[in-house]
């Protein structure tokens, strides 16, 4: 009887311990899913596209699965401290998974800490953080593209088309393809990769090459545009092609050629897709681009981010590289295929 | 009445309690130990030369209680200066002292009269079988070994071996540098120079000069150094092999006026010396396995292993 | 064996506790209880404590630790930005043919002398293009050969941190040789529009990041080391004994740890790990403090909770015992006061009444309960003395019949002789004899009185007797008014004609002669008949129903019987006799009047 008793009392005391520690987790009928977005600059129609296109699809997400998906976007106006400062208000707000396009893709740490100390999911898209940091934490994913591709379509655009009429493009008839090289962000590693791997495709075409300028546009129209202009100013005549890092600044040169009035325009190639690239390709102005795709992008990013919010794994549809790497393919646009990829 | 008698028992139990309690409160809350105090006599003009030796020994003593200083004994003041250092530093509160001696014998005479044998301790210059305890690296080991390196890797014939004085561990190498060498069928002879450097440096231009020798062993500093310098501006041909581990010699060794540098590891013997004193049994250990003494030639001078032997961390 | 012998001791001890006082049951339990709780506490307290400042310990340096994982950061921040700078500022907009970048080269150098050794340019097939501050390549080093080299070329998107190493590239300067940690980047390099690979270096000098360190590290407690990802030391406290394999160190486990604290047992010591990897090189801060620097400085504490616990206890212990003494005392006197009364002294005065409200109630309660009991022995016996003295008194105020036959026979006699003047005088004794024999109903008479119911009596038996003995009263007239029990001396008068004169030829003589003695009276009989043999002498003052002589024995033993029941066992009746020459009785009474005797006081029982 006595044993029986202090049974009870110990069983009743180890409950009591015990449902103390217990969290209280109130299952909700209908489950809320939190998803914050942090860009890195509103400016960036690339990036804009891939973020248009990560809300599409969650809200898409949402009616399929019938599950409640709040979606919040911040931009951090190129300063990695704002974005350090929206993280952390984001998970201090209950957000289950978030979505960052870092600002500076070495310096992810303040991040990567707070995502760890709180357990939060981070999905980083469009910055390739390097291999180190990637590593500290297991819930942190990329989602990206690999820029030797895209500079390598670069690099076979412009040999096909060198092939086709190397005398047209020459315009110098000296046999060298003197060309210009419009690079992205500082630091990027999409800027780095496309402008050598571009360069080195077309070397080893066996087509000489003469530099003219090395310009440095950070992904944008006017930037491009004024080291074009600057550029076309010591060059009116010799520039023979040019290759973009992206699309903005591949319509930042054709903006400045345009304004210059270049008589003989230079083969031009960019990388993304953009509509009015596309235009201007099926016009033949621009030869060509390598599509990066900002829809199966955006589509990627938001089937990982309700995936792990939802269900704490990545879709098993989606095939990781080493567990944390998405790479999502680049297409090669042309004068040939153009169409299929204007949306009128 | 009787409860009276209980109460008085109880207070003095009381005070008793209160006693005992507070002699034990006092005694455990002063149990800082005290900290072992080590004096490092080392003789010569430059402290810069001991500073492997010192960074070892601090490193032996960083997590110990345990204190080392370094008292530096100019060469004139001789054995005297350096008998005088130990007690000096004994009066000023040290717990032990460790001597790298320029003078073995005097030092031993010393130690035996003044019957310090548990107190001093010797480091780096030596003989190995010593009855004083000791961090010195072999001598003999070192001799063989350099002379199996010369002899595989160096096509030399006619050796002469070169030091500015004498002691027992200048002693011990040459003889058995000759010993060694002499069973490989090299031809070794020993030759005591001058102690002024300008002497040694131009006597031994002279030597490369007449090459009668195809290779060089320094047992010291000055020798070193002139030989070195000599076979960079002089000849070229000839072969220098040093036993020494000052910086310049590794500066020789890397701009090649130096072939072969046995090097011997003041870092390791400070820590030794230190661990010697502090903690026998880690010292009974270690002592066994750690190589005191590096062959370096240009070659692995960079390697990961010599590296940070050769190259001191810049302060 | 130990088991038994264990219970054989409890059981002992179970037993011995039986025994035990409630004063040592009351202390025992509660110092038990006391120290138990106590103990429990204490340990509670400390444990807690100490857990919390472990914890304090091991958050101040994980304070520290980031704030070494901040300024390192910052350091390595720097130095990415020199070659940021280098790179998109100075070398992108070159062209190598004609231009040099010595002079950009030389200003950021000097910019950041104190964290950097040098600045160079090194193009992919191993040509050096610049250099800062020295631009002489060493002799016989090929720059393909190095480590730092063929890694650039791995991700050449990204920095790339070496470990460190001694510089060994460019001339030295007073036999110096720096240790450096080299950060080098993939760098594009224009020859007048030709493009070539090459590689910028930018070497940082060691000892900044030694410095930063050593600070730390000079704290005490505990140190702060740096490995790589992949665990190879890049600062360390005893750097260099641990090459030298003089100390080991656990940094290949400590690298795979993620960030955070960890106690980790390492040749033997338990110590606390921190680890804080920094960002973009993987670089792993790690801090070790050994658990017992940790808790080293509660050795006091732990001492001071040992002081106050016994302290503690001691005043537990004393004051139980005391509070004890205090409850148990009253119980324990009440308990020893009726001792006594267990023994069977009904003693009401000897109960102890005191100590709290409950225990003096339980004094009173058995205190009136002994009064009770007693009070009720004293009536019984009362009672049955009161019994036995009415039945001794009925027995004794029978007249014997014989006695009243013969006298009134002789008086019968007289009148028929005529003999009228006796005859009265017969009658007249007769009627006194009588009146003293009821006298009020009283038991207690004097002495006066006794004596003349005795003369009556003898007036009669004289007659009776035919005057065939004498009988002399001799009385002190000084006890004459002092007070015997009714009806004692007549018997023995009647015992001693009885037999000592009855069958006796010879004039018989009886004496009665009643004297005072040592405060006392006594009043003898004597007879000079034939006496009486000692064997029923013996036996006559015994129980009557023992004695069987002529019924006179109950007579004697009456009269002693009837003494006794009035006054102590001292006084009574005595026989002295001797064959042939007489017998005495003795009355031995206590000298007390009639007033005396009422008023109480005496030596009645």
């Amino acid at each position: 009887m006595k044993k029986v008793s202090l049974l009870i009392v110990f069983v009743l005391v180890v409950g009591l311990i015990w449902g103390c520690n217990l969290p209280n987790n109130d299952v909700e009928e209908v489950r809320t899913i939190k998803v914050g977005i942090t860009m890195y600059n509103e400016f960036d129609p690339f990036t804009e596209e891939i973020r248009h296109n990560i809300e599409n699809n969650l809200t898409q997400i949402a009616d399929r699965q019938n599950v409640e998906i709040v979606t919040t976007t911040v931009y951090s106006s190129q300063n990695q401290l704002v974005q350090n400062d929206q993280v952390e208000d984001f998970i201090e707000k209950g957000y289950d998974i978030i979505c960052v396009n870092l600002v500076d893709r070495t310096d992810p740490s303040v991040i990567i800490e707070t995502a760890k100390s709180t357990d939060t999911p981070i999905v980083f898209f469009n910055r390739e953080l390097v291999e180190d940091d990637l590593k500290r934490f297991d819930k942190l994913y990329y989602v990206g593209a690999e820029p030797e591709e895209s500079g390598k379509i670069q690099g076979e655009l412009v040999l096909s088309a060198l092939e086709k009429r190397f005398d047209e493009i020459d315009i110098s008839g000296d046999g060298v393809i003197q060309y210009i090289l419009l690079e992205g962000e500082v630091g990027h590693q999409d800027a780095i990769i496309r402008s050598r791997v571009s360069v080195e495709t077309i070397l080893d075409g066996g087509i000489e090459l003469e530099r003219l300028g090395d310009e440095i546009a950070n992904w944008d129209r006017k930037q491009a545009q004024t080291k074009v202009t600057s550029l076309l100013q010591g060059y009116p005549r010799q520039i023979e092609l040019v290759i973009a890092n992206d699309d903005n600044m591949a319509l930042g040169a054709v903006d400045a050629m345009k304004i210059f009035r270049v008589q003989n325009m230079p083969l031009i190639v960019g990388v993304n897709g953009d509509q009015e690239v596309l235009k201007y390709i099926s016009d033949g102005v621009i030869e060509g681009t390598a599509l990066n795709n900002a829809e199966a992008k955006g589509r990627v990013i938001a089937e990982m981010a309700y995936g792990i919010a939802a269900n704490g794994k990545v879709p098993d549809d989606i095939n990781l590289v080493d567990g944390k790497y998405y790479y999502v393919p680049y297409i090669k646009i042309d004068r040939s295929n153009v169409k299929e990829y204007i949306e009128e | 009445m009787k409860n009276r008698k209980i109460i008085i028992g109880f207070i003095i139990a009381f005070f008793c309690l209160l006693l005992i309690e507070t002699f034990i409160y006092l005694t455990y809350s002063n149990t800082q130990k005290d900290e072992v105090k080590i004096s490092f006599i080392v003789t010569g003009d430059n402290l810069d030369e001991w500073e492997s030796m010192k960074a070892g020994a601090e490193t032996a003593a960083l997590d110990k209680d345990v204190s080392v200083d370094f008292v530096n004994v100019p060469v004139d003041l001789g054995s005297e200066g350096e008998q005088e250092a130990v007690l000096r530093a004994f009066n000023d509160g040290a717990d032990y002292a460790v001597v790298a001696t320029s003078d073995y014998p005097a030092m031993i005479s010393f130690i035996n009269e003044r019957q310090l044998f548990n107190k001093v301790f010797l480091a780096r210059n030596g003989a190995l079988n010593a009855t004083i305890n000791g961090v010195v690296a072999d001598d003999e080991a070192i001799a063989t070994d350099f002379s199996r390196y010369i002899s595989f890797n160096y096509n030399c014939k006619n050796i002469l071996i070169v030091s500015s004085h004498e002691d027992v561990n200048v002693d011990t190498l040459k003889e058995s540098l000759i010993e060694n060498l002499d069973s490989k069928g090299i031809k070794a002879e020993y030759r005591l120079m001058s102690s002024d450097p300008s002497v040694i440096k131009k006597s031994l231009y002279n030597i490369e000069i007449l090459g009668n020798y195809d290779g060089i062993i320094t047992l010291d500093y000055y020798t070193m150094e002139g030989a070195a310098s000599g076979k960079l501006r002089i000849n070229r041909d000839i072969k220098v092999f040093s036993v020494d581990n000052s910086q310049e010699a590794v500066y020789y060794l890397d701009s090649q006026g130096i072939n072969a540098l046995a090097f011997k590891d003041d870092y390791s013997m400070g820590f030794l010396a230190v661990l010697q004193i502090t903690d026998k049994k880690e010292y009974g250990n270690m002592a066994s396995n750690a190589p005191l003494y590096y062959i370096a030639d240009r070659e692995n001078m960079y390697s990961d292993e010599l590296e940070k032997v050769l190259f001191p961390f810049v302060k | 064996m130990e088991r038994f012998d264990l219970r054989h001791y409890f059981h002992r001890v179970k037993r011995a506790s039986k025994r035990r006082s409630i004063q040592l049951i009351i202390s025992l339990s509660f110092t038990i209880v006391a120290i138990l709780s106590m103990s429990f506490m204490a340990f509670a307290f400390y444990t807690n404590y100490i857990n919390t400042a472990k914890q304090a310990a091991i958050d101040n340096n994980k304070q520290v630790v980031d704030q070494m994982s901040w300024n390192l950061n910052s350091y390595l921040r720097n130095m990415m930005g020199i070659s940021n700078s280098m790179y998109y500022s100075v070398i992108k907009n070159m062209d190598l043919t004609s231009d040099t970048m010595t002079k950009e080269m030389d200003i950021l150098y000097e910019a950041n002398k104190d964290s950097l050794i040098s600045i160079a340019c090194i193009s992919q097939d191993g040509a050096l293009i610049s250099a800062a501050p020295i631009a002489t390549r060493k002799a016989g080093v090929d720059f393909t050969e190095q480590d730092w080299f063929t890694n650039t070329e791995e991700k050449i998107e990204n920095f790339h941190f070496s470990t460190p190493h001694v510089q060994n590239m460019f001339e030295s300067s007073n036999y110096r040789y720096f240790w450096v940690v080299s950060l080098s980047r993939s760098v594009d390099l224009n020859f007048m529009g030709y493009t070539r690979r090459g590689i910028l270096l930018v070497d940082m000098n060691y000892s900044a990041i030694e410095q930063m360190f050593s600070r730390v590290n000079e704290r005490g407690a505990g140190y702060v080391y740096l490995v790589d990802s992949d665990g190879e030391i890049i600062y360390h406290p005893k750097q260099k004994a641990i090459y030298a394999g003089l100390v080991k160190e656990n940094n290949l486990v400590d690298v795979t740890y993620d960030d955070g604290d960890y106690i980790e047992t390492f040749e033997g010591d338990k110590r606390a790990v921190i680890v804080k990897t920094i960002g973009y090189t993987g670089w792993k801060i790690v801090s070790v403090v050994p658990v017992s620097e940790l808790t080293g400085d509660y050795n006091q504490l732990r001492v001071f909770m040992l002081v106050i616990i016994t302290f503690t206890i001691f005043l537990i212990v004393f004051g139980n015992v005391i509070i004890s003494k205090i409850v148990t005392d009253p119980i324990k006197r009440l308990e020893a006061s009726l001792k006594d009364i267990e023994e069977g002294a009904l003693d009401a005065e000897q109960v102890y009444i005191g100590g709290s409200h409950e225990i003096r109630h339980l004094g009173r309660t058995i205190k009136s309960l002994v009064v009770q009991m007693r009070n009720i022995m004293d009536e019984r016996v009362k009672e049955q003395k009161e019994k036995r003295k009415s039945e001794l008194n009925a027995l004794q105020a029978q007249i014997n019949p014989h006695f009243l036959y013969n006298t009134l026979d002789s008086i019968v006699w007289m009148i028929e002789t005529e003999k009228y003047p006796e005859a009265i005088s017969m009658i007249t004794s007769l009627a006194s004899l009588f009146r003293i024999s009821l006298s009020k109903g009283n038991n207690i008479i004097t002495i006066k009185d006794e004596i003349t119911h005795a003369k009556n009596y003898l007036a009669i038996q004289k007659v009776r007797y035919k005057n065939k003995f004498e009988a002399n009263i001799d009385i002190d007239p000084a006890i004459e008014d002092c007070i015997t029990i009714k009806l004692i001396i007549q018997p023995l008068i009647e015992n001693a004609i009885y037999h000592a004169v009855g069958d006796y030829d010879d004039e018989g003589v009886i004496d009665i002669v009643g004297y005072e003695k040592d405060g006392d009276i006594f009043i003898e009989v004597r007879d000079n008949g034939m006496g009486i043999p000692p064997e029923t002498l013996e036996n006559l003052l015994k129980d009557k129903s023992q004695s069987k002589g002529k019924g006179s024995g109950i007579g004697l033993w009456n009269i002693n019987q009837r003494i006794n029941l009035y006054f102590k066992e001292e006084y009574g009746l005595t026989l002295e006799s001797e064959l042939d020459v007489g017998t005495t009785a003795t009355i031995h009474l206590p000298k007390m009047t009639m007033e005396e005797y009422q008023g109480g006081e005496g030596r009645e029982k």
